[in-house]
């Protein structure tokens, strides 16, 4: 059960390795999700806020830019500041754009030495820390290009701030005057559908306007310890999204809150990790039983193949699996009866051999045989010794073939040969009474056959036929058709019947016969045992009297002779 | 085991994976940098923390177009911090009064103010080192409800029975001004070695209901009605006078010492010529406009516009503070105080 308890533990080993592999990816993909969930909610919640801020902002910038480009405006500021016209038409002006602009806005009129020419500021409200500021912010108005307008923002003493629109009025080319548009901080107002945070700074992070108070640090400032998108406030956790409206020279900050909620954050780790616990508990369960499932199969399919081995060739193996495992018990058990039938084959062929060998052996030195050949001889010396002397040469010849039993196979031309020698020896001896005629064809020559294939046939021709019959005529014929040589030994003795005929031919291919026709049996074994099923031996009765006896070798396993 | 570290490898594997590449994008997401304008940015250093610095930054700022970063602290601490050369590196330091910043003169880098000429002729640049920005007075302020027919007019009215424990003060080891407040009662009661004076001192400590540790606590504890009497300086109480809080102010009969308060230039800063121009601006007639008119402070500008809260100087009985001698005598004076405090803590 060693081998088994292997293939099990590696099968666990490969199931769990896939689904820890699984685990981990599930683990990281849920955290990454989770992570990016959060990120792409926050980035778009941040930037809508930043939008509704920024498309406020714009607007009121645009407003702005635009009734301080007024040309209606620019001329009436030029009027005043030549002393060409007083300052009672502006105020007219500042109301109007008041009425239809979203926050209260104030104006100061300087002229080139900064000094206020109009304010629409109060007195009480003048005082000498805006009148500086806004000299300040004249002379840095005087560096802008000639269309453009400056930008800063006003703030004192913890009141909430201006933005501070200036554009310089010029007369060929020349200022004469600066224009400023002092914006109130009412954008709590305008911002009334902004959902989150929200900062606005100029680019010198001066804040205009801040929904929360406690977002402001030092003096009016804001500005984020780093460009991250998480930073933090006063020791809260921000979002941050920025947009810049270069135009109006200003930042926008849009802020989520987002906590560090580390009972969330442990909530999902925990989570994670019991889910991974639970798959890793899972998974080797799993994996137990599955290698136990399949193992069990093995286990038993090594049982049953040990039986065969210990116990006898014939078991065959019964799976109930009905898996591969089944299968495979299938097909090993096909596989032990081919080769059972292998070796019943080789077996008998080699039976067979050794009885054909024997049985040649015992022909070649057939006492009958010799003692006739010898008794023909002695009398041939007496009448004519020259036939006597080729006669012993034949004798020689076929001792000396039968006896060499170094070759089991030969040309059909040599085999033939000795079949010759064989019938002029037998003819010497029943002299007119046998005829032989032989019929070869020549291709049939080159074939290799077994040695000594036609003489028990022959034998038992002549054997058989001078029981009933005086005259015997014996013919041997060899054609080819295709692959298939027929060899077929004919003689006109008693033959048999039909019945007689189809009864023996069953016969001879039955592995084990007591027959008499021994002789025929053994041969159309071997040729089934040596060439396979199409090849054999055919017994025909003739329709008058007589036998055919037809030898059937497919060559296409065969040889043939080179010469 | 082999296996759980096999697999822990390469989970970590994967892990680093995931986060690198969120790091990369959020990197890059980041590099959009914005075209903030890379201005000019000094570094002050102050121990102020009213709102004269509301009033003085945002507008230094917008008028030479420089960055202002802000340092505050107790004078003591950011003298330390210059001298450990932490960062950020001062430019300006902004704060205490004369005593105290002559005793760390070896850290100031010599400028006198463009607008020197047009100070008073006591409060210029006579070191060479520091500028006076404006005039701190020691007062005496009073909660009107509280006193009812208590006649306090100067000093010595304050041991009255009725106020013993009702009267607050600062430490003069952590506050420069309760230590000016001490060096003006003082001279106010005798002299600064006289033995009148500092059995006085003794007197009033005694009387004392706390001592605290910020002179913010002080003028704040009279006008939330904690203390009947406070001992502190002019300026935060003039403003709380015109934000109509509770209060009064009373210049003591004995006499009011000005010290001016003052601002120099750190050795080895870092932006020497805005330094500079912030020197220059804080003794400009604009700013001290602002200060004496909008901040009720005692200008150092010789025709300032005062504010209209701000009692005038003529009805002042002003002395003349000994500077030298209150510099060179400074530990001496406060380990006097120290002496009468352990006294008055053994009596108890």
């Amino acid at each position: 059960m060693k081998a088994s308890r292997g293939f099990q533990d590696k099968l666990k080993l490969i199931v769990i390795h896939k689904l820890l592999t699984l685990v981990g990816t599930g683990s990281v993909l849920f955290a990454v999700g989770m992570i990016l969930a959060v990120t792409v909610t926050n980035y778009k919640n941040a930037k809508d806020n930043a939008t509704v801020y920024s498309n406020k902002f714009e607007n009121v910038y645009n407003e702005g830019a635009k009734f301080l480009r007024d040309e209606t405006l620019q001329d009436l500021c030029k009027q005043i500041l030549n002393y060409e016209k007083d300052t009672s038409q502006l105020p007219y002006m500042i109301y109007e754009f008041n009425a239809s602009f979203p926050m209260q806005v104030k104006i100061v009129l300087s002229d080139k030495e900064r000094n206020i020419v109009y304010k629409s500021y109060s007195d009480m409200e003048w005082d000498f820390y805006r009148n500086s500021f806004n000299k300040a912010i004249c002379a840095n108005a005087f560096l802008v290009g000639l269309d453009e307008i400056y930008s800063s923002v006003y703030y004192f003493n913890g009141n909430a701030s201006n933005y501070v629109m200036s554009k310089p009025i010029y007369e060929y080319g020349i200022t004469i005057g600066y224009l400023n548009l002092y914006i109130e901080d009412q954008w709590e107002e305008c911002l009334y559908n902004a959902e989150y945070e929200g900062i606005i700074t100029d680019y010198r992070g001066r804040v205009i306007h801040s929904s929360r108070q406690s977002f402001i640090t030092g003096i009016n400032k804001f500005e984020p310890e780093s460009n991250q998108s998480i930073i933090n406030i006063n020791g809260r956790r921000y979002w941050q999204y920025r947009q810049e409206l270069e135009e109006a020279g200003v930042i926008i900050y849009s802020l989520i809150y987002y906590p560090r909620n580390n009972s969330l954050l442990f909530a999902a780790v925990g989570l994670i990790f019991l889910m991974t616990v639970w798959w890793f508990v899972l998974a080797n369960v799993m994996a137990e039983s599955m290698a136990q499932s399949n193992s069990a199969a093995v286990s038993k399919l090594v049982k049953e193949i040990k039986a065969i081995g210990e116990e006898n060739s014939s078991y065959r193996i019964t799976m109930a699996t009905e898996d591969e495992f089944a299968e495979i018990g299938l097909s090993i058990n096909q596989m032990l009866d081919s080769i059972n039938e292998l070796n019943l084959k080789n077996t008998e062929l080699l039976r067979i051999n050794n009885i054909t060998e024997i049985n040649q052996l015992t022909a070649q030195v057939n006492p009958h045989f010799l003692y006739n050949t010898l008794e023909i001889i002695r009398n041939l010396l007496i009448f004519d010794s020259k036939k006597a002397d080729s006669l012993i040469v034949k004798l020689t010849q076929i001792l000396r073939y039968s006896i060499n039993n170094s070759r089991k196979y030969v040309c059909l031309e040599e085999d033939m040969l000795y079949i010759k020698d064989y019938l002029e020896i037998q003819k010497s001896r029943f002299e007119d009474n046998l005829h032989f005629a032989i019929a070869i064809d020549e291709p049939c020559l080159q074939c290799i056959v077994p040695k000594l294939l036609l003489q028990p046939l022959i034998e038992n021709s002549i054997k058989y036929g001078f029981r009933k019959k005086m005259k015997i005529q014996v013919g041997i014929q060899g054609k080819m058709e295709g692959n298939i040589l027929y060899l077929s030994v004919t003689d006109d003795g008693v033959g048999m019947t039909k019945e007689e005929a189809e009864s023996l031919q069953q016969s001879i291919y039955e592995a084990v016969t007591e027959s008499e026709h021994n002789g025929l049996h053994n041969i159309a074994r071997r040729l089934y045992l040596l060439y396979g099923l199409d090849s054999g031996l055919d017994i025909i009765p003739m329709e008058t009297e007589g036998l055919k006896v037809v030898i059937r070798i497919n060559l296409e396993r065969g040889m043939s002779c080179t010469k | 085991m082999n296996l759980i570290y096999k697999y822990m490898k390469r989970f970590a594997v994967i892990l680093l994976a995931v986060i690198s590449v969120i790091y990369g994008f959020s990197k890059v997401w980041r590099s959009i940098e914005f075209n903030r304008s890379k201005k000019q940015s000094i570094v002050i250093y102050t121990s102020r923390t009213d709102n004269l610095l509301d009033a003085t930054i945002p507008l230094f700022e917008e008028k030479y177009g420089v960055q202002v970063e802000l340092v505050k602290g107790e004078l003591g601490e950011l003298f330390s911090m210059i001298r450990e050369g932490e960062k950020p590196i001062a430019d300006i330091i902004m704060g205490g009064t004369y005593s105290y910043m002559y005793s760390n003169r070896e850290l100031f880098q010599e400028y006198v103010s463009v607008n020197d000429k047009y100070l008073m002729e006591n409060y210029r640049n006579h070191t060479g080192l520091m500028t006076s920005y404006l005039l701190e007075g020691s007062c005496v302020v009073v909660n009107k409800s509280l006193k009812q027919d208590i006649i306090i007019e100067g000093y010595e009215d304050l041991l009255d029975q009725r106020l013993q424990g009702r009267i607050i003060m600062a430490n003069p080891i952590n506050s420069s001004f309760a230590f000016s407040q001490l060096t003006n009662i003082l001279l106010a009661m005798g002299g600064y070695e006289s033995e009148a004076a500092w059995e006085y001192v003794h007197q009033l400590i005694a009387q004392m209901g706390e001592i605290a540790s910020s002179s913010e606590k002080v003028y704040n504890s009279v006008a939330s009605g904690n203390y009947i009497v406070g001992l502190t300086y002019e300026s935060p109480c003039v403003t709380l006078v015109g934000d109509s809080a509770d209060l009064e102010i009373i210049y003591p009969k004995e006499g009011t010492v000005y010290v001016p308060a003052m601002a120099a230039i750190v050795k080895d800063c870092s932006n020497l010529e805005y330094s500079k121009h912030f020197i220059d601006f804080i003794s400009s007639k604009d700013i001290q406009n602002i200060y004496a008119n909008l901040l009720m402070k005692r200008s150092v500008y010789r025709d300032a516009i005062e504010g209209e809260y701000l009692t005038p100087i003529q009805d002042i009985r002003v002395l003349e503070e000994d500077m030298e001698y209150v510099k060179h005598n400074k530990l001496k004076i406060l380990s006097d105080y120290s002496v009468i405090i352990d006294r008055i803590m053994g009596e108890d």
